[in-house]
């Protein structure tokens, strides 16, 4: 009689499934702080998304324009919302699956508001050093 | 009270690591764009409230300050919250849970507060 091998395809899905049904413990006050920040990410999430839209229509500028704030603004605060949302969930269940969830939007929230933020303060150092340059070939000009 | 534990595995680990890591990324810009722009109001506010004078000049100039003074607690607290997910991956204690979310909190109030501002200055 041959034995069947082992399933290799089955045996992490079936770790990783208990793995992340696994719930974890509150106590009332962690289990309020938790749902309280969720709330408030959801609500400031909602709040940025609103600005944003209100300020592509009345502003009226380029499309481009339009199209940077959105996505700087609109993606961070949607996937905000969407961690809110998750992490709600996670402090009322008590599951890990929901709870990593959350942490991954929000990852990606910050992901992008953080590589936003290097690109902007490279431009402007770009920017400066130009204006330096300039400056500097302006003297350089006068001397000759 | 007992320490709990939350049981994470190592994409878990992985995945609240990454989040830390942002967070304290992103906090620590902010403190020092922040810090920056504080210092240079606060020079300008010497400056301009001293031509401006009496106690409206001086309101006027301490309202930018009082901006980036706020920022820069977001900014603090966005990297306090990032310390503590980084002490709960490593040591899987649900208390730092806690701790991140009540910094966390502070965090996306001044992010409530900041777009109810926008949206009034809009609306005017």
């Amino acid at each position: 009689m041959t034995e069947q091998a082992p399933n290799p395809y089955a045996s992490p899905s079936e770790d990783a499934q208990r793995q992340h049904s696994a719930k974890f413990m509150l106590d009332e006050d962690q289990r309020k702080v938790i749902s309280s920040t969720a709330t408030l990410m959801i609500v400031a999430g909602i709040l940025q998304i609103l600005v944003t839209v209100i300020d592509a229509v009345s502003t009226g500028g380029s499309t481009t324009d339009i199209m940077i704030e959105a996505a700087l603004f609109g993606v961070v605060s949607a996937f905000i919302v969407s961690a809110g949302f998750s992490l709600r969930s996670a402090a009322a269940q008590g599951s890990v699956d929901a709870l990593l969830s959350g942490f991954r939007q929000l990852y990606v929230a910050f992901l992008v508001k953080g590589v936003a933020m290097l690109l902007a303060i490279g431009l402007g150092l770009l920017m400066l050093l130009l204006l330096v340059l300039g400056v500097g070939a302006d003297l350089t000009g006068l001397l000759d | 009270m007992a320490d709990l534990k939350l049981p994470l595995d190592h994409d878990g680990t992985e995945a609240i690591s990454r989040l830390a890591r942002w967070l304290r990324i992103v906090g620590t810009i902010q403190i020092a764009l922040a810090g920056m722009c504080l210092l240079l109001f606060s020079v300008f506010a010497l400056i301009g409230g001293a031509m401006l004078g009496g106690s409206v000049g001086m309101l006027i100039t301490l309202i930018p300050i009082i901006g980036f003074g706020v920022w820069l607690l977001q900014g603090l607290r966005t990297q306090a919250a990032g310390e503590q997910l980084k002490n709960l991956a490593e040591a899987h204690d649900i208390d730092y849970l806690e701790l991140a979310f009540t910094r966390l909190r502070i965090v996306f109030i001044i992010d409530i507060i900041i777009a109810v501002l926008r949206l009034a200055n809009g609306s005017f």
